[in-house]
C-alpha cells in the first residue's frame, strides 16, 4: 500500500512539474524565455527543465584570465556552505558570453580543468542572441573586447525553483546572503 | 521578408489612408567610420580627437521611421504573447502599452505615432518578426554622427528637446525631419533602444587601483569629445535601462543586415 501511495505521489509530482514548466510558471521566471542551449556533454539543455530546483547561476567565458575563476571559487564557497539535502535540491549553471569561440568541448574541459562535476553542475553555450537575452532577464552587463575577452559585471543569482531571481551577488560581497538564499 | 513588408503596408494604407506612407520603409546605410564615445586611454589636453579613435560600421538597412503605434499592433495582434494583458513581468514591467486602451486598441490619433512604453524584449520580438534585430549602440551612434555634418544643429536640436517636457501625442513619423542618411526623428523625438545597451560601463573614476590619477573628470576623461553633451546624455541613458523597462518616451526602430 505505502509502495502504491509512493507511486501515485512520484507520479503527480512528476506531471505537475511538466505542469509547472509549461504554462504555469510564475509571471517573473526566467524560463519564460525561449532560448536554445547546449552542455558541456554536447546536449541540447533546456532551461525550463531546471525547474524544480534551486539554481545558482552565473556567466563567465573559458579563456577568461581573471575575474571567471574568482567568481567559480565563490560558487564553490557557497556550494561548501550548504547541507546535503540543500545540495541535492540546487543545481550550479555557467552561461558563456563567448558564443563564438566556446564549445561544448570548450565547456567539458574547463569543468575538468575547474573540478565542476556534472549533474551538480551545468555549463552552457548558445547563440549570440541568445547569449544577450539571457544577460538582459538576468541583468547582467558585458562587453566583447578587440582583445577577444569580454568585460562584464560579476554577477551571482539565484533562482527559486520556478525560475525566479530571488537573489543578487554583485562581486564578492553578501556571500553568506547567498547561500542563506538556498536553505529556504 | 519583403512579403511581410507588403502586408504591413497594405494593412497600413487599408487602416489610414491618407498620409500612410511607409512605415514599414527601409534605407540603405551605407559603410563608414565614427568617432568612438570613450577611448581606452583619455586624450591629453593638446590632442585633438584626430581620427585615430574611429570606429568601422559596416553597412546596414534600418528603418526610415521608429515603429508606430499601428505597427506594433499589428505585431501584437499576431502574437498574442506581446499583447498587454498577457506578457509576463520578466519581459515588461507594469506601464507597457499603458497608453493603449486595451490589448489591441488606442486612440486613433496615435496611429502614426511612434510607439513607446515597450520594452527591450517586445521591441525586439517585433524586430525579428519583421525578419531583422535592434541596432547596435554603434549601428545607432553611427547615423546620429551624421557623417560629422550640421553638427551645431543637431547639438541645438537635442539640447532643446531635453528641456521640453514630452507631447500628449508624439508626432506623426511623416513630420520627422529625416538626416543626411535619410533616417527620420533620430534627434529631439524620442529615446531609442538599442540590442547591446547593457554593454555599456563606465570606466573606473580612478578612485581605486593606483590611485594617482584624478578623478575630478569621472568618466569624461575618457570621452572623445568631452562637449558632446548630448552624447553623453545618450549612454547615461542606456546604461540606466533594464531590459523590462517601459518609459514614456522610449520607443525604437529595427535594423537588418545587409548581405
Amino acid at each position: 500500500m505505502k509502495a502504491i501511495f509512493s507511486i501515485l505521489t512520484l507520479a503527480f509530482l512528476s506531471i505537475s512539474g511538466k505542469i509547472m514548466a509549461d504554462d504555469e510558471l510564475p509571471s517573473a521566471s526566467v524560463y519564460h524565455l525561449s532560448n536554445y542551449w547546449t552542455d558541456q556533454s554536447g546536449k541540447a539543455f533546456g532551461m525550463d527543465s531546471l525547474a524544480g530546483y534551486n539554481v545558482v547561476m552565473a556567466m563567465i567565458y573559458t579563456s577568461c584570465p581573471s575575474a571567471c575563476p574568482m567568481i567559480i571559487a565563490d560558487l564553490k564557497h557557497i556550494e561548501k556552505g550548504l547541507s546535503a539535502e540543500e545540495l541535492k535540491r540546487t543545481r550550479f549553471v555557467l552561461v558563456s558570453f563567448d558564443a563564438e569561440k566556446d564549445s561544448a568541448e570548450k565547456l567539458l574541459e574547463f569543468s575538468h580543468k575547474m573540478k565542476l562535476p556534472a549533474p551538480a553542475w551545468t555549463l552552457l553555450k548558445g547563440s549570440a542572441a541568445d547569449v544577450q537575452a539571457l544577460s538582459q532577464t538576468l541583468e547582467i552587463k558585458y562587453r566583447p573586447l578587440a582583445t577577444g575577452d569580454f568585460a562584464h559585471s560579476n554577477t551571482i543569482l539565484v533562482l527559486d525553483k520556478h525560475g525566479v531571481i530571488i537573489r543578487r551577488q554583485e562581486g564578492r560581497e553578501g556571500m553568506e546572503d547567498t547561500i542563506k538564499a538556498l536553505s529556504l | 521578408m519583403a512579403r511581410k513588408y507588403s502586408a504591413i503596408l497594405t494593412i497600413a494604407v487599408a487602416l489610414f489612408a491618407d498620409g500612410a506612407t511607409a512605415s514599414a520603409d527601409e534605407m540603405l546605410v551605407s559603410e563608414g567610420n565614427y568617432p568612438q564615445f570613450l577611448l581606452d586611454e583619455p586624450l591629453t589636453d593638446d590632442e585633438g580627437s584626430d581620427g585615430r579613435n574611429d570606429k568601422k560600421v559596416e553597412a546596414f538597412y534600418m528603418d526610415v521611421f521608429p515603429v508606430t503605434n499601428a505597427d506594433f499592433r499589428d505585431f501584437v495582434a499576431q502574437h498574442p504573447k506581446w499583447q498587454k494583458s498577457k506578457i509576463p513581468t520578466i519581459f515588461a514591467d507594469r506601464r507597457y502599452l499603458s497608453h493603449w486602451e486595451s490589448d489591441l486598441s488606442f486612440e486613433p490619433r496615435l496611429n502614426l505615432s511612434p510607439v513607446t512604453q515597450i520594452s527591450w524584449f517586445a521591441a525586439k520580438a517585433y524586430c525579428e518578426w519583421r525578419g531583422g534585430s535592434l541596432p547596435t549602440i554603434d549601428q545607432w551612434e553611427y547615423v546620429a554622427f551624421n557623417r560629422g555634418k550640421d553638427k551645431e544643429a543637431i547639438f541645438n536640436q537635442s539640447i532643446d528637446w531635453f528641456s521640453r517636457p514630452n507631447p500628449t501625442v508624439f508626432p506623426a513619423i511623416s513630420d520627422l525631419t529625416k538626416n543626411e542618411f535619410g533616417i527620420a526623428g533620430i534627434y529631439g523625438v524620442i529615446w531609442e533602444w538599442t540590442s547591446d545597451f547593457n554593454s555599456f560601463m563606465s570606466p573606473t573614476d580612478g578612485r581605486e587601483g593606483n590611485g594617482s590619477d584624478l578623478f575630478c573628470g569621472g568618466g569624461s576623461r575618457f570621452a572623445n569629445d568631452k562637449a558632446d553633451y548630448p552624447r553623453f546624455m545618450r549612454y547615461a541613458f542606456r546604461s540606466s535601462l533594464k531590459a523590462s523597462y517601459t518609459i514614456r518616451n522610449l520607443g525604437f526602430r529595427c535594423v537588418r543586415s545587409f548581405k
